[in-house]
């Protein structure tokens, strides 16, 4: 019955663990892993990417008429749309570029591509938006 | 659908995606100052080609978007009759984006 139990405490570290009958602590603490993160960052943009979908196809419905685009091409010069178009543009990259490497991944390269993708893949997504957000910053690109 | 044709699908529509969203990207925001104006929009969906590739776009996004959002749902969802009824949401959400879309395209 005693090897049975286990207890859920709170260790030392900050994480998890389970207290074993021979009172050793196994520690169940997440490591975040940079794989992990990208598989979070690919979710967390995908789910807002595809939700955006929603919001652009409405508003380009809405756009019919030449006073009506004008008048939201007016209000994409407000900060907080320069704002919103950068992130927008992270978020492109970032799931953009995640996505190639797992598509590359799953065609069949060996595993030790793995983390050299991942970074070609940061280091290229860091370049573009900071490339490519310099024209909604000064206006040139919309 | 089988499980292996929609991950190939989910894969090609994101590289469709990939190199359609470059095209996008750089046609409306880095190509030409007046890209974003209301006549050169109009001018660009009055070409057959251009049609074709925002079809395709579109019809990419929406089952790429959807089918990942329903990827992540099913993971987290385990009744199954919420399920059942979820994805007839899903078609009917997909349906009304592809239609929305089309409108934008031709009307």
């Amino acid at each position: 019955m005693q090897a049975c139990i286990s207890v859920l405490i709170e260790n030392s570290r900050g994480g998890c663990g389970i207290i074993n009958p021979d009172k050793e602590i196994i520690n169940m603490r997440y490591r975040l892993s940079w794989g992990m993160a990208a598989w979070l960052l690919h979710r967390l943009t995908g789910i807002c990417l595809t939700l955006y979908i929603f919001v652009h196809l409405y508003i380009l419905s809405h756009l019919k008429t030449p006073e009506k685009y004008e008048e939201l091409m007016g209000l994409m010069h407000l900060p907080i749309a320069k704002v919103f178009e950068i992130l927008l543009l992270a978020g492109v990259l970032a799931h953009g570029l995640n996505g190639m490497r797992l598509t590359i991944m799953e065609s069949g390269p060996n595993s030790t591509w793995q983390k050299p993708l991942l970074w070609a893949a940061a280091a290229a997504g860091l370049v573009l938006l900071v490339f490519g957000a310099i024209p909604f910053v000064t206006g040139g690109g919309q | 659908m089988r499980a292996s044709l929609q991950w190939y699908l989910h894969r090609i529509t994101g590289v469709i995606l990939f190199f359609g969203l470059v095209t996008h990207m750089y046609i409306m925001h880095y190509c030409l100052p007046d890209a974003f104006s209301y006549e050169a929009v109009a001018e660009r969906l009055s070409d057959p080609r251009w049609i074709a590739f925002n079809f395709l776009f579109l019809i990419s996004i929406v089952y790429h978007g959807m089918t990942g959002l329903w990827g992540v749902l099913v993971e987290y969802l385990m009744d199954e009759a919420a399920l059942k009824v979820l994805k007839m949401a899903f078609y009917a959400l997909s349906l009304g984006l592809i239609l929305t879309g089309v409108y934008i395209l031709t009307v």
